[in-house]
């Protein structure tokens, strides 16, 4: 076996080789022990039966008194290696023959009848006897034992080589068998120490072994699923403990019975200087140090107060605590015991909190409130002369609203004034070029159809002529369009459908991306459609235009919002510039070449005419972006 | 069968070049210039057509329509107007126009409508 074996294993080991070694012992002692009697025994019968063989051979040299026959008798014992010696003695007990001749006598005279064990030999009286009772002498017999302590010595021999194999075959076969027993121990014993070194209650012991051993493990891991849950629940436990304590807008400290620390919150922290981790089992008087906030002297401490008294004790006045770093501020603090299930106190818990702004809030009170008496009748005073202010900025205020108020509508009503002037102009002016435009038609008209293979600068002036008279027209249109607004002819509008018409009749150039953006169901708008068709175009047209050159993109949504449906028209030219975002809605403002800047007057107009309002928005990019919101027809989607 | 018109307009050309026009597409033409002018050259010629314009000075475009319809009912009449002057459009209306034109008179819309007329 390695010599790694843990004390458990070497234990078992030891167990199995001492039980197998004493069983051998014993098994062997038992045989040895007996071997040694029935030896014994069996020399006894055999030399008692030799002694009386040659106790009855005596019987004539005794009764003759004849020590030649008696020592030849005895010298037939040469047979018995193990005899030593014999002595026969006659009646009275006087050595009469010796075997072997010359050996000195053992005893001087017979001992008692009978055989026994001396000093490793066996000894022997046999009594000789002759007839039935007449005794004669007694022969005295001694044998060697070594023969027997020769076989035992064998035997023990023997019994230590046999002891000895089965105690090696024993160590081998308990290396083996104890595993079953040590190995699922020790798994057992791994896990304990894993825990109680890294604290891990996550781990468990593999099932191994037998019922009792399986059991065992079981119960193990039971266990500590049971620590672990409630060493889970301690941790949420006091997690939330530390929660609640961090929260606390108090500061707090809770001591043991010694008044030694086990806690604080960070607002202890704060105000005492110390950190948890450095006042951690640090005497409470050390860090939490109150002083008398007028005398300077050290109070008692609140902790100790408590453990001696066991009660509740607090202050709110005339206490200060000194921090780590001197900086002294006055607190209101509270002492508690902590008890436990039976009642008994352990530890303190102590509750304090900075009261230098209550201190300040409290002077201020008091300061304002001497203020105060003190500006009573100074107030009365002003109030006085205050109402009399007010009453006068408030009727000049007035004043100043009537004023504007009046300006505002001059101003309304010189702007309806003049726009009301150019509205009649523009519709005279519109109706009195109107017919000779006419004429001027008819006579291009009339020419086209005369004029045979005409020259070709006649056909281009001739087109120029209708050109011409083309844009006059529209000009005379917007001048009579911004004339007469007529009431509006209101029917439910497909908006969509509207947008659409009027994209139509617009030559979009190539380089401009037309977008639009509708509702899955357009709102119905009640409208006069072809107003508000006029109002789109111009939208439209006034778009495309501005990217003429430039190219881009004309984005038109319709969107539906609280109550109306706002159809945003815009472009990617250059936008408006901001200083003109306030003045393009009037009339006569343009920013082209040509036109008399009535189209967005006009729409506008026609826009408010039937219950909307055109205006000018921000779009995402730098673009103009035209912002039409139409009412919606009530219960139309 | 030769169709035959009265063009009645206070602007002499307009006159002019209309006739001119409706006598390139085979109408044989007769010029007013004002509404009773007008009214007695129906009476005194046999004509299928008046054309008219509404605005007119002495008697207006309207005026000569009732006038006309009085003496000569069968007379069919076609006013041409600037003005969208909703009252005077519904007298006409109920005297018996033909058809009301909006100026500027779209030449080949006008040609129709004289087709239509004296079909």
């Amino acid at each position: 076996m390695p010599s790694s074996n843990t004390p458990i294993q070497r234990q078992l080991m030891t167990m199995l080789m001492v039980i197998s070694g004493l069983v051998l012992l014993t098994t062997s002692a038992a045989l040895l022990a007996y071997e040694f009697v029935t030896y014994r025994q069996s020399a006894v019968g055999q030399l008692s039966t030799l002694g009386r063989i040659v106790a009855s051979n005596s019987t004539a040299a005794l009764a003759f008194a004849n020590p030649d026959d008696a020592r030849e008798t005895l010298s037939a014992l040469r047979a018995e290696p193990d005899i030593l010696g014999a002595t026969l003695y006659d009646a009275s007990g006087q050595p009469f023959a010796s075997y072997p001749e010359g050996r000195p006598v053992d005893n001087a005279t017979p001992g008692p009848d009978g055989y026994r064990f001396e000093e490793g030999r066996l000894v022997g009286f046999e009594p000789v006897i002759e007839g039935d009772n007449d005794r004669l002498g007694t022969l005295y017999i001694l044998r060697d034992m070594g023969a027997l302590y020769d076989r035992l010595s064998l035997y023990a021999g023997i019994v230590a080589i046999v002891m000895g194999v089965s105690l090696l075959i024993a160590y081998l076969l308990s290396g083996r068998l104890q595993r079953q027993i040590s190995q699922p121990i020790l798994a057992l014993a791994e896990v304990a120490t894993a825990i109680s070194v890294r604290q891990d209650f996550s781990v468990r012991a593999p099932r191994r072994g037998g019922a009792e051993l399986g059991t065992l493990t079981d119960a193990f891991n039971h266990m500590l699923e049971r620590i672990q849950a409630q060493r889970e629940a301690l941790q949420e436990s006091e997690q939330s403990l530390a929660t609640t304590l961090d929260s606390i807008a108090d500061a707090v400290i809770a001591t043991d019975t010694e008044g030694r620390i086990l806690r604080m919150n960070p607002v202890a922290e704060q105000l005492t200087g110390w950190a948890m981790a450095e006042s951690e089992g640090q005497p409470i008087t050390e860090v939490f140090r109150a002083i008398h906030e007028e005398t300077g002297e050290p109070a008692e401490s609140p902790v100790r107060h408590v453990l001696r008294d066991g009660v509740v004790v607090g202050t709110s006045n005339h206490t200060a605590l000194t921090s780590r770093d001197g900086q002294t501020r006055p607190i209101a603090h509270s002492g508690a015991p902590i008890r436990d299930a039976q009642g008994s106190v352990r530890g303190v818990v102590l509750v304090f909190r900075d009261q230098t702004e209550e201190r300040e809030a409290q002077r201020m009170l008091l300061r304002s409130l001497q203020l105060e008496a003190q500006n009573l009748h100074m107030q009365e005073a002003n109030r006085l002369k205050t109402e009399y202010l007010e009453k006068a900025v408030s009727q000049n205020r007035e004043l100043e609203q009537a004023l504007r108020a009046l300006e505002e509508a001059q101003e309304e009503l010189a702007r309806k004034e003049r726009l009301a002037v150019l509205g009649r102009l523009s519709g005279s002016v519109g109706h009195e070029l109107r017919n000779p435009l006419g004429v001027m038609t008819n006579a291009v008209y009339f020419l086209t159809l005369v004029l045979k293979d005409p020259p070709e600068k006649v056909t281009e002036y001739l087109g120029i002529l209708r050109h011409q008279i083309m844009l006059s027209e529209k000009i005379v249109g917007d001048l009579l369009d911004f004339a007469r607004i007529k009431a509006p002819q209101r029917a439910v509008v497909d908006l969509r459908k509207l947008i659409d018409d009027q994209l139509a009749r617009v030559t979009v150039p190539a380089n401009v991306r037309v977008e639009t953006r509708f509702p899955e169901s357009t709102p119905k708008v009640e409208i006069d459609a072809i107003q508000i068709g006029q109002v789109v175009l111009n939208l439209i047209t006034n778009a495309v235009q501005a990217m003429e050159t430039s190219g881009g993109a004309l984005t038109i949504t319709a969107e539906p919002r609280d109550g109306s449906v706002r159809v945003a028209v815009e472009d990617s030219g250059t936008g408006v510039a901001e200083e003109l975002r306030a003045k393009i809605f009037e009339p006569l403002f343009t920013t082209k070449a040509r036109g008399i800047g009535l189209g967005l007057a006009v729409s506008r107009s026609l826009a408010q005419a039937n219950g909307g309002e055109l205006a000018l928005g921000r779009g995402k990019g730098p673009g103009a972006r035209f912002e039409l919101d139409l009412p919606v027809t009530p219960g139309s989607g | 069968m030769t169709k035959r018109i009265l063009v009645v307009d206070d602007d002499r050309q307009m006159v002019t070049t209309l006739c001119d026009i409706l006598g390139l597409h085979g109408w044989e033409t007769s010029r007013g210039h004002d509404g009773s002018a007008a009214t007695e050259m129906v009476v005194a010629q046999e004509l299928d057509l008046v054309l008219m314009d509404v605005v007119m000075p002495t008697m207006n475009g309207v005026e000569a329509l009732r006038a006309i319809k009085k003496r000569r009912p069968e007379t069919r009449v076609i006013l041409m107007t600037a003005y969208a002057a909703g009252a005077l459009l519904a007298e006409a209306e109920r005297e018996g126009v033909f058809r009301i034109l909006a100026k500027p008179v779209q030449l080949p819309n006008l040609l129709s409508v004289l087709d239509e007329a004296v079909d």
